[in-house]
């Protein structure tokens, strides 16, 4: 059952078209990612899924309910961890918590439970009696989703919650969402790294200039991409005569130089890698290494824009 | 209840800040006691004032028994006596002349024909010559005005009445001594007159809760700053409750001030405040009203804080100035001007209330205060439908 259901959405910012006709559909239980560059229009979605912008056209119902006609029922269903912190600096940490989930409608011991319990869950079980400006940025973001998960919420929506934080909690809050997906919870992550996405989204829609460009699990857009592989090629010597044979190589669809380093893209870097390094032996280039990668989402993302996903 | 819920959290908020303490109470009561202390001088019924006696020549009309109606009773009283010494002159000239000199300090001269022109049923002048002293002449002025409202009002029930009845009148006059021409009261109670203390404790108690307007300002766009509001979008709670629940939570703040400034000022320096408590917190809710309005006001309809701020304060320093509020200013135009000014209707509320002026009179600037706010609660609740209150 879907929980989350976009048709045919579209927002408009004075001429910008910022959601173009943006259809979704996310199931229930799952890890969903939204994966697109910046100024794709993912925030804008996500906005509009939980009430913040009006939509121009189009319908959204979260878990059956329409966000036009009863947006402070969707509300209640969801919990927002927003891309800036959104946090009361000067008021201690429990007490952000518990204002957050006094809007929810928590009281009482009900209250004191849940906050005890999204503290301990973001690992600031004993902080709570401290100020968030004395915390690190990485302290902060997990505070940032305790603030989002106190009421128990059906979706939880993450908008970019890694921005600017060391690999250490990274890894925590990445993990943290794998724990609240176990717990029930169905998440919207937005990302623009690859391999966020990668490592913990069950199906990804990549989304560019406002729509849906390809939408699926990650084996089914690896499919689409699976005769681009890619082979990185660093190498002293490479000149004009190497890239133009590379390029005239029937089973080499793309090359691209910059400097020594040589990026190729081919169906099966098994059988033409021997080619390329004859090709480059033979204009007397020295290769100082050779990467084979599998595609990527990324692969996906260059292949459908003709860009990369940080353009 | 989550309007309650923003309403207590703004509360917290602000009294978790000593800045903020620290501001809203401490620094109301230094400014009342610096300027109090400093402008007390501007203020001449700080206290009682030792009135010097004017020597004053009265010029009759050669040959007219003029003044006669009762007169010399009128000044023989212990009240007069006290405050003005008459005496006979021969001429204007001579008059004039002692004036100059400083022989004397102020003169009367009867004109020729008064009496004929009081039995007429005329109205009764005399000519008053000014000395040097400013306060002498007030003095004298006053008092022989007085007198000669008495035989203006005895002659006009002569007329009208028939002159039977008009003989108790008269002798009524005749027996001023005991009329009340001068009534001693303490300042400050049932007096006319107000300190420099009770002055600036009501001026920058107005001028203070004014500033809760900026104060509410500060506190919506901290949450736009801060992002929390785009959280607080994202909750089952709609942006007016939000508004609402802030503006609240300011006004609760800054009424706890008000008391602050009216219990302090009272316990530290002696200023008092009246007997109507309901009245004067009527004044505190009005202006605090009129204050959020027109902050939120500005707010909502400015493009940037800074801006909205700037003309915030801009527009209580010019009401404050023109009311009166830093040093009353006795120029026509301005006080012309500052009748429509929030803070004209709560100063002279307030200055009223604290001298027991009649409740008609003080209900009549409530009145005025309601319909200035009446006035911004309308134009704030345009803007904000206008503009709302948005993340961004």
């Amino acid at each position: 059952m879907a929980l989350v259901e976009m048709k045919d959405v579209i927002k408009r910012y004075g001429d910008k078209l910022s959601v173009d006709h943006l259809n979704l559909s996310i199931e229930e239980g799952e890890i969903f990612g939204l994966l697109g560059p910046n100024g794709a229009g993912k925030s804008t979605a996500i906005n509009m899924i939980v009430g913040l912008l009006r939509m121009d056209q189009g319908e959204i119902r979260v878990d059956g309910i329409s966000v036009k006609e009863q947006v402070l029922e969707v509300k209640r269903r969801i919990g927002l961890v927003p891309q800036d912190l959104a946090l009361y600096e000067g008021m201690p940490v429990a007490d952000n918590v518990a204002f957050f989930g006094k809007l929810y409608g928590l009281r009482g011991r009900q209250l004191k439970e849940r906050v005890a319990e999204s503290l301990a869950f973001v690992g600031l079980a004993d902080r709570g009696k401290e100020l968030p400006k004395t915390f690190s940025g990485g302290m902060k973001r997990r505070l940032n989703i305790a603030c989002a998960i106190m009421h128990r919420p059906k979706l939880i929506i993450m908008d970019e919650p890694t921005v600017g934080i060391d690999p250490q909690s990274r890894n925590h809050i990445l993990e943290s969402v794998r724990e609240l997906n176990r717990l029930g919870s169905t998440v919207i992550y937005t990302s623009h790294y690859m391999e966020e996405v990668s490592a913990i989204c069950d199906r990804v829609a990549i989304v560019d200039q406002g729509h849906v460009i390809a939408c699926g699990t990650q084996g089914e857009l690896r499919e689409r991409v699976a005769d681009e592989e890619k082979i990185k090629i660093k190498a002293t010597g490479i000149n004009d005569q190497v890239i133009g044979e590379l390029r005239m190589h029937p089973r080499i669809s793309r090359v691209m130089q910059e400097g020594n380093d040589v990026e190729l893209y081919t169906p099966s870097s098994q059988n033409d890698l021997q080619d390329i390094l004859y090709i480059c032996a033979k204009h007397d280039a020295i290769i100082h290494s050779v990467v084979c990668e599998q595609p990527t989402l990324e692969t996906l993302f260059l292949n459908l824009t003709g860009r990369t996903l940080r353009d | 209840m989550k309007l309650w819920t923003i309403l207590w959290f703004e509360i917290r908020k602000l009294i978790r800040a000593r800045v903020v303490l620290l501001n809203l109470f401490l620094l109301p009561l230094l400014l009342i006691f610096i300027l109090g202390n400093a402008l007390s001088a501007v203020f001449d019924s700080g206290e009682d004032i030792k009135l010097d006696k004017s020597i004053v020549t009265l010029v009759k009309p050669a040959g007219e028994a003029a003044g006669d109606f009762g007169l010399q009773e009128f000044l023989d009283s212990p009240e007069i006596k006290s405050s003005i010494e008459a005496r006979s002159g021969v001429s204007r000239e001579q008059a004039e002349a002692d004036l100059r000199s400083g022989e004397i300090d102020f003169a009367v001269v009867i004109p020729e024909g008064f009496e004929a022109n009081v039995n007429m049923g005329q109205p009764a002048h005399w000519e008053y010559i000014l000395g040097k002293d400013h306060l002498k002449n007030h003095v004298a002025t006053m008092t022989f005005d007085a007198y000669l409202d008495e035989v203006n009002r005895i002659q006009a029930s002569a007329i009208v009445l028939g002159p039977e009845k008009a003989i108790p009148a008269q002798a009524g006059a005749e027996n001023n001594a005991a009329f009340s021409y001068v009534e001693n009261a303490s300042l400050n109670e049932k007096g006319d007159s107000y300190s420099a203390f009770q002055y600036y404790a009501a001026s920058m108690l107005i001028m203070f809760l004014l500033y809760s307007g900026l104060m509410v300002n500060e506190s919506l766009n901290s949450e736009i700053e801060g992002k929390t509001l785009y959280r607080l979008g994202s909750m089952p709670i709609s942006p007016l409750q939000i508004f609402v629940g802030k503006i609240f939570g300011n006004s609760i703040v800054t009424l706890l001030q008000a008391a602050v400034i009216i219990f302090g000022t009272s316990w530290l320096y002696g200023v008092k405040w009246g007997a109507h408590p309901g009245y004067l917190l009527a004044i505190c809710v009005l202006v605090v009203l009129c204050s959020m309005m027109l902050a939120v006001t500005v707010s909502l309809l400015s493009k940037s804080q800074t801006t909205a701020n700037a003309i915030v304060q801009f527009i209580i320093i010019l009401m404050t100035f023109l009311s009166g509020g830093f040093q009353p200013i006795p120029v026509d135009l301005i006080q012309k001007l500052s009748e429509g000014t929030v803070n004209h209707w709560a100063l002279q509320g307030i200055l009223r209330i604290m001298l027991d002026a009649a409740p008609s009179e003080i209900l009549h600037h409530i009145l005025m205060l309601s319909i200035v706010g009446g006035v911004l609660l309308l134009i704030g609740m345009i803007s904000y439908r206008k503009a709302g209150y948005q993340y961004e």
